[in-house]
């Protein structure tokens, strides 16, 4: 590789999530364009495509909590039932911050529906009881 | 005074270590075995842990913690339908001393003290955090320093905020999983950093809850001093010399109203002490044979109170084992004898070899299969650990488990079919 090869990329390493085994793969992309020009210490294809998804469309799965009125506890917890652009994370952090619901909760149970036009569900992770005592 | 046996199994703690014990327990036929747990709610710490990727293994889900306990309990439920399991919550085991006829063990709950009586012990209380004085942090000691397990819990479960600037000391992956929560929650993490000159916690972590919000990551790096007199209003850190002696003229101010520790964890071993049962000095938690049972006859340990592990997936695994063993041992030897006793056998020590900091089990009792769990000293590529006849021969290498990366954050775990009856080293080296 000569020195304006090295000018034109950038290397990014990467420690593959896909199975054990852990492959440390090596990303070389273009400085301008940010594509993927090379892909070296892959031992398959789902690393690859693992990889190409992870630096061009990353997706991460949002957790979080809600406050409960009326409940045992003052929180339950909360998750996306599915990964959603890493892009999106904060809109959805924001739809669930600004949430509020009321006791009884059970696991799975549907708190939001496309969170701040996000195309996945916010499902309950937490069962929080009604309280026997009111409230103030 | 009444001898009476109450349960064939005690399981002390109802995290995810004492749920599945209690499973194993019933599942091998024990008929009557209790949990005794101090939370209100059984599931220890997962349900402070509302992030996911608990249960990959296990569930070939990505779960959130309180999902990973609940289906834990789940497993339980039918147990305790048919009578079989009971579990007590918010009481608190004061004290385990074993007498010749089973153990006696001190509870206390709301208003009532009483002796239990159970024939075998499992221990599966997990683990405390190390604190600012466990690392003799420098500095003041203000409002606003926590461990991050109890920013966690209060976040989390309690619904109070810990700050609104936070520099976090360690890389464990509690720490960087905090780090992800605060900045999730609109709070700033000015720096997280290790003495280490690698990350304490899984890589993955690095990348999701540190790279994605630009988050730095400061290795090699000591505490100078914590500043503030009621709150926290900052911390100097500085780089760490090859000698791991602070470099002052690295030195560098970080205003924080906040400071979370992430810097290791101590399994709660004190009823495995005054219980008499030796300690590992490596794991801090208590020496074990293949079955996980401790030097003291009839009382075993699972789970984090004997080795911190890197995913509750083999915590749920190791504890199953250590309760189906704790009631074959509770059915066959005890209901016969009335005792308990160490196997017959000779007890074959396994010698920690090279690179490793420690290899659970600590002895073998007798030939069979028997699950080797070891954490390596520093992070290696292309490395393999070898289990060998401690004798030194030709042929004296039994096993050979190859990895390309390890590093002290994961747990290496593998089954090794022992058929002999010869000292064992088991060790690791690069190749």
């Amino acid at each position: 590789m000569n020195l304006s090869d090295q000018e034109k990329h950038i290397v990014e390493e990467l420690t593959c999530i896909v199975c054990p085994k852990s492959c440390v793969l090596r990303v070389e992309k273009d400085k301008i364009s940010g594509a993927i020009t090379a892909i070296h210490n892959a031992n398959c294809q789902r690393g690859t495509a693992w990889v190409t998804q992870e630096l061009l469309h990353p997706t991460r799965s949002v957790c979080s909590s809600v406050l409960v009125e009326n409940g045992t506890e003052p929180l339950t917890g909360v998750r996306t039932n599915q990964p959603v652009s890493r892009d999106d994370v904060f809109k959805v952090m924001e739809a669930i911050k600004s949430c509020r619901i009321s006791a009884p909760i059970a696991i799975g149970e549907i708190v939001l529906e496309n969170p701040g036009g996000v195309p996945c569900r916010v499902i309950a992770t937490r069962s929080v009881d009604l309280t026997l005592f009111a409230a103030d | 005074m009444d001898k009476k046996i109450e349960f064939a199994v005690a399981v002390i703690g109802a995290g995810p270590a004492g749920l599945a014990a209690a499973a194993g327990a019933a599942g091998a036929g024990a008929k009557s075995v209790v949990v005794i747990d101090r939370d209100n709610r059984a599931g220890g710490i997962l349900n402070q842990c509302i992030h996911d990727g608990f249960g990959l293994h296990r569930y070939n889900e990505s779960l959130s913690g309180p999902e990973y306990a609940e289906r834990e309990k789940q497993v339980l439920l039918n147990y305790e339908t048919a009578g079989k399991i009971t579990i007590l919550s918010e009481t608190f085991v004061q004290d385990l001393i074993p007498e010749s006829y089973g153990f006696p063990l001190a509870v206390m709950s709301t208003g009532s003290f009483r002796i239990i009586r159970a024939a075998t012990v499992i221990l599966a209380m997990g683990c405390r955090e190390r604190t600012a004085g466990a690392i003799s942090l420098p500095g003041t000691r203000p409002a606003g320093i926590l461990t991050a397990g109890t920013a966690q819990r209060l976040m989390n479960i309690q619904n109070i905020n810990v700050g609104r600037r936070a520099v976090i000391i360690g890389s464990g992956d509690i720490g960087l999983i905090m780090a992800r929560r605060l900045t999730l929650e609109g709070a700033e993490v000015a720096a997280v950093t290790d003495i280490q000159p690698y990350p304490g916690g899984l890589d993955r972590n690095v990348r999701q809850c540190l790279h994605d919000f630009n988050i730095p990551l400061l290795l090699s790096t000591g505490v100078v001093k914590v500043h503030g007199n009621k709150r926290v209003e900052g911390i100097t850190v500085a780089q760490l010399d090859s000698k791991n002696r602070l470099n002052l003229q690295t030195s560098t101010y970080i205003p924080c109203d906040t400071i979370l520790l992430s810097v290791g964890l101590i399994p709660e071993h004190e009823l495995a002490r005054s219980a008499g049962a030796a300690l590992d000095p490596a794991t801090q938690g208590p020496v074990v044979d293949q079955h996980l049972m401790t030097t003291v006859p009839g009382l075993f340990a699972c789970g984090n109170v004997l080795q911190v592990h890197d995913l509750v997936d083999f915590v749920s695994e190791e504890a199953e084992y250590a309760g189906a063993c704790a009631a074959e041992m509770a059915l066959n030897q005890f209901r016969s004898t009335g005792r308990v006793i160490q196997s017959g056998n000779t007890i074959l020590p396994i010698k920690v070899g090279s690179n490793l900091r420690y290899v659970l089990p600590h002895t073998i009792s007798k030939p069979g299969r028997v699950t080797l769990s070891m954490r390596v000293t520093a992070p290696e590529i292309n490395f393999r650990v070898c289990v060998a006849r401690l004798e030194k021969s030709d042929n004296r290498i039994l096993l050979t488990k190859t990895f390309t990366r390890v590093s002290p954050s994961e747990m290496l775990r593998f089954a090794f079919n022992c058929d002999t009856v010869e000292p064992l080293e088991v060790y690791g080296e690069s190749f």
